[in-house]
């Protein structure tokens, strides 16, 4: 009796294990890149219906801890892929995308690649998000030849990945010397402490920031760490303030951002705050109330500037989302993809390999999130902009970095 | 070992066998090994051979795990340590100690790999043992609650100790493993490498169950005073399950590192513990299919849920309804798919260790 | 010694606010002697459903809806009816038919029903921070207001918490120490069968636990919501977890253990972040050891049990 009730699950697990194994063989090609490229060669023409579609895989973090990000990158990349659409896509071919969940795991990255590198109609990656997915599933897609852009992945280990793997933001280390600089030249502050999320981001920034105002002849009377998801920050601060110091610097993602300037005041500590580029969200102002008022935020995306390719983002993100502003987050995701639909145009042709080699090539491409120029190792330099909170919104700042 | 404790645990092993005639037994193990060893040739898709390689290593883990909770009956909410340990192991060893230290080829050193999956399992045996120690005295919840304390104690040191590990950097360019200049590069390879792991750990794990330790354990678990009236040291066999169950896990942290060729903090949080101890009550635990069972469910599971536009547009939709799968499954087969009927994690006071015959229930 | 008053006061706000969510967890938790993951869960939806009781409109599946904008006072309240009848439901569908099932099947179901519930949330609600509106009588120009004790801040609406917290313990410890179905909660917690025997119902006297500590749970929801300002999906894992950790330490099952549990974990990792080398990086592996030294000494617990029997 038993042993015929284990061999009936036992079968209901084998065949659905296959049925699913068949489901998979239906939505991929075995000769990924090879169909690819074999198809793109009669299409450069826009002859309508035969054109390639430009789809890409939009990777990140969707749900749990970090899905708020994820839901940002999203955001942006929907207002992108709209605004190709009505232009007639890209060399007239439909402009969609897969979203791939990796929760920001680096395991769960590989899945999401994998599935990527499978599907032949995948262009190009819109992600990965956090670095430690990055780093694992960065060698997959260079082993196949899939670009893959990442909007906020800071870690320097990312450039050595390969030719495939490129990013739209920078490493930590030009934004921790350029923040440094502002503070003591700029803002004139030798004294300050320092507060950071334990991830890869905020510490690794943390750390070039200390070490390059250090070197200027600056003085870090504290240095604290948080981990993300934290809300209780009360501990360090306190530390800090006995520490008396004119500036903190705070290394890390806004949810936790707008807490700590909270408790900050709660204690009675009255400093200027410096918060770096993964503040830079309303959700930072909406959330810290009055205490993030006057907060200076380094950020790659100005949502208040005048630029008509910035206005013109902003406001169709404010007619899709009731109005909401769009955080650095989602004009990463739109550059992504609004760049490579231009390495697209530039090549002719939708194809992973054509994409990739336009990229290297294409010189200066002028995104919301500033100007975009590779280097050989596929990273970018950006100017470095300043914003304040002011009125629950966040507005251009009176003193920017000098260049 | 007197002959009278032999007969004495020889119905319980002759139970936890799981009854049935072994012929059909056989013939459905060589059926699925037959299917498993012939499924890349069908589905030819590097997509599908990339989840069941990581599926084999949730295979692995959550049959390590099925010694500690299934076997032994001790509640450990921490196993994903070791896990950790292994994968630290392996790539502190390789990485940060031969190449960056040493300064040599790792290519000129492929048989370290091999050796460290190995090394691996065993550093994290060695630690599974001595975290075992402290927790000898308790039972439960309590046991629950330090087993998740070590396993944070190890995720936050690995994420702190940036000297070593790198901290939230994780650790990058781990080598593939290579056998003789035959490299593991390929989804087709690294498939047939894990499978081979599976097979060999369930194996050994299937031996090490029916074996006197596996009997001892089994009376642990289902009465330890009783055990230790027997004649059992029900210490050392508790010891022995965390470092059996530690040696699973290490070397298949190992074998994480040098199939991602990168080890990061993220790849050990506190959830993974708690997924791994899923896989194994849904499958069913105290029953070495069991929890192999429910890794290869529950993994495909999630992956195939990524392909519906719908799970796309809404993400969230995947856990409400993985979450639906784990609540009805366990209402409606509250052992596990494969769930042996002689488990019963008992540990209210006063609840009778249930003498029941195996034909008494179900069938 | 400034910075010692401060970090003392600091302990002993978090430590409130971990047995404030403590005493919740632990009743239902001494009742069925089950690890509730699913109690961060209700916490989380406590402070969502009072924020969606605060405001004028509120995003729900992606869509404004108008809301009450009830005052926090009332909107709390409302969160726990709601927060309670949520989980005596879920406690009719996922732990019930589990009551005599092996206890990991329970764990299980528990943990699903927080998979669950937790990206219901992000469906609901979405996966943005909501802000947790300001409470009038707590704050002076959208800053809260603060006195100084003894050399060190605190909020008005911290001292609110502690007098919550203190008052929920008592209330609680009375109800279970002196009232027939605090009596019938002892009885089931120690033994099922025999309660049954006796004349108590049991799946009735659980399902009151329930109520409670899912009211309990939305309560702290609420209140931990005010402190933070804000909610999100995932913001009941730890908390859950703490408490659970809160529990453990007080005793099982023993309510002014799971105070004392909250205010011990809440102080442990206040000072160690503040005084230990490397505190903050350390801070919770700190706590976990100094939590497993407690449990090696005091197996059981600090205040043993009396609720359950169980070590």
């Amino acid at each position: 009796m038993k042993g015929f009730r284990v061999l009936a699950v036992l079968l209901v697990v084998a065949l659905a294990a296959f049925a699913v194994g068949l489901a998979g063989c239906g939505d991929s090609t075995t000769t990924t890149t090879a169909g690819a490229t074999e198809t793109t060669a009669g299409t450069t023409e826009t002859t309508a219906g035969m054109a390639v579609p430009f789809k890409f895989g939009l990777a990140g973090p969707m749900t749990g801890q970090y899905a708020t990000y994820g839901a940002s990158h999203t955001a942006g990349a929907d207002i992108a892929v709209e605004e190709l659409s009505t232009k007639g896509g890209v060399n007239g071919g439909e402009v969609s995308y897969e979203s791939g969940d990796d929760l920001g795991d680096p395991k769960e990255a590989v899945l999401v690649a994998q599935k990527f590198i499978d599907d032949a109609e995948i262009l190009f990656v819109n992600g990965h998000m956090f670095s430690g997915a990055t780093l694992a599933a960065g060698p997959k897609y260079e082993e196949i030849g899939l670009p893959m852009i990442s909007p906020s992945a800071t870690n320097p280990d990312i450039s050595a990945l390969g030719d495939f793997i490129w990013r739209i933001c920078m490493t930590d280390a030009v934004q921790g010397e350029g923040l440094a600089k502002y503070t003591l030249e700029d803002l004139g502050f030798k004294k300050i402490a320092i507060m950071y999320d334990d991830g890869d981001y905020g510490r690794g920034l943390a750390d070039t920031y200390e070490a390059a105002f250090k070197a200027a002849g600056g003085e870090v009377v504290g240095r604290e760490q948080y981990t993300a998801g934290d809300a209780e920050f009360k501990a360090q601060l306190t530390k800090i303030k006995q520490a008396a110091p004119e500036l903190i610097f705070l290394s890390g993602y806004y949810p936790e951002g707008s807490k700590i300037v909270q408790q900050a005041a709660e204690l009675g500590i009255t400093v200027t705050w410096l918060g770096s580029d993964g503040y830079a969200s309303d959700e930072l102002a909406t959330l810290g109330g009055a205490a993030v008022e006057g907060m200076l935020v380094s950020t790659f995306f100005d949502y208040s500037k005048t630029d008509p390719a910035v206005v013109k983002f902003v406001d169709a993100y404010h007619a899709k989302f009731a109005g909401a502003n769009p955080d650095w987050f989602a004009a990463s995701a739109y550059d992504v993809v609004m760049m490579v639909a231009t390495a697209a145009e530039m090549a002719g042709s939708n194809d992973r390999a054509a994409i990739n080699e336009t990229l290297g090539t294409m010189g200066t491409y002028e995104g919301i999130t500033g100007a975009i120029t590779f280097d050989e190792n596929g990273d970018v330099l950006k100017p470095l902009n300043i914003v304040i909170v002011k009125d629950g919104a966040l507005a251009t700042a009176p003193v920017q970095p000098a260049m | 070992m007197p002959d009278q404790f032999k007969t004495k645990m020889n119905p319980l092993a002759a139970a936890l066998a799981g009854g049935g005639s072994t012929a059909v037994q056989r013939a459905i193990i060589g059926a699925l090994l037959v299917f498993a060893v012939t499924l890349p040739f069908m589905l030819q898709s590097n997509r599908w051979l990339t989840l069941f390689t990581i599926v084999f290593i949730y295979v692995v883990l959550a049959s390590g795990l099925n010694i500690v909770v299934g076997f032994t009956g001790l509640l450990d909410l921490g196993y994903v340590a070791f896990y950790a340990i292994g994968g630290y192991f392996t790539a502190v060893v390789m990485v940060q100690v031969v190449r960056n230290k040493w300064g040599i080829e790792l290519d000129s050193v492929w048989w370290m790999v091999w050796m460290n999956l190995l090394l691996g399992g065993v550093v994290a045996a060695i630690a599974g043992a001595i975290l075992g120690y402290p927790t000898l005295r308790l039972r439960g919840d309590y046991l629950a609650i330090m087993t998740l304390g070590f396993h944070e104690i190890i995720r936050i040191v690995a994420n702190n100790w940036v000297g070593l590990t790198r901290g939230p950097s994780g650790i990058s360019g781990i080598p593939k493993p290579s056998i003789f200049g035959f490299d593991f590069n390929t989804a087709f390879r690294f498939y047939y490498l894990a499978l081979f792991m599976a097979i060999v750990s369930l194996f050994v794990i299937s031996r090490m169950v029916r074996s006197r330790i596996g009997r001892a354990w089994t009376a642990i678990r289902e009465d330890e005073v009783a055990a230790e009236a027997m004649g059992i040291h029900t210490s050392r066999y508790k010891l022995l399950a965390y470092a059996s169950g530690g040696f699973f896990a290490g070397t298949m942290g190992a074998f994480l590192g040098h199939y991602l060729n990168f080890i990061h903090p993220s790849n050990f949080k506190l959830m993974e513990s708690i997924t791994v101890l899923s896989l194994v009550v849904l499958g069913g635990m105290g029953n070495v299919a069991g929890p192999a069972l429910g890794a290869i469910i529950w993994m495909t599971l999630l992956e195939w849920l990524r392909d519906f536009e719908f799970v796309q547009d809404h993400p969230e939709v995947r856990g409400m309804l993985m979450g639906i799968v784990l609540v009805t499954l366990m209402v409606f087969r509250p052992k596990g798919l494969l769930g042996s009927r002689r488990v019963s994690l008992e540990m209210k006071p006063g609840s009778p260790a249930p003498p029941v015959p195996k034909e008494v229930q179900g069938g | 010694m400034e910075q010692l008053a401060q970090q003392l006061m600091n302990g002993l706000m978090l430590g409130c606010l971990y047995a404030l969510i403590a005493v919740g967890y632990t009743m239902v938790y001494g009742i069925i002697e089950l690890i509730n993951f699913a109690f961060g869960e209700l916490f989380m939806f406590g402070t969502f459903i009072s924020i969606a009781m605060m405001v004028d409109t509120i995003t729900l599946f992606g869509r404004p809806v108008p809301m009450p904008g009830l005052s926090f006072f009332l909107a709390v309240p409302i969160a726990m009816v709601a927060v309670a009848a949520m989980g005596v439901t879920i406690e009719r569908l996922a732990y019930r038919p589990l009551r005599n099932a092996p206890r990991l099947a329970a764990l299980i179901s528990a943990i699903g029903m927080s998979i669950f519930l937790m990206n219901f949330s992000q469906a609901i609600f979405g996966s943005k921070q909501v802000f947790f509106p300001d409470v009038p009588i707590f704050t002076e120009a959208g800053l809260a207001k603060s006195l100084t004790i003894g050399g060190a801040q605190v909020t008005y609406l911290q001292l609110f918490v502690v007098f919550i917290t203190v008052v929920a313990m008592v209330a609680l410890n009375l109800f279970v120490q002196r009232t027939r179905v605090g009596r019938a909660m002892r009885a089931s917690a120690q033994d099922k069968q025999t309660s049954a025997l006796m004349g108590v119902n049991v799946n009735r006297v659980i399902a009151i636990t329930f109520i409670i500590g899912s009211a309990m749970g939305a309560l702290a929801g609420g209140l931990y919501g005010a402190v933070y300002h804000f909610a999100r999906p995932d913001m009941g894992f730890f908390p859950g977890l703490k408490a659970f950790i809160a529990a453990v330490l007080g005793g099982i099952g023993n309510i002014p253990g799971a105070f004392l549990g909250g205010l011990v974990l809440g102080m442990i990792e206040s000072l160690a972040s503040a005084y230990l080398p490397m505190g903050s990086q350390y801070r919770d592996a700190f706590a976990f050891v100094i939590l497993i030294l407690l449990l090696s000494f005091k197996p059981s617990g600090l205040l043993g049990s009396t609720v359950s029997e169980k070590a």
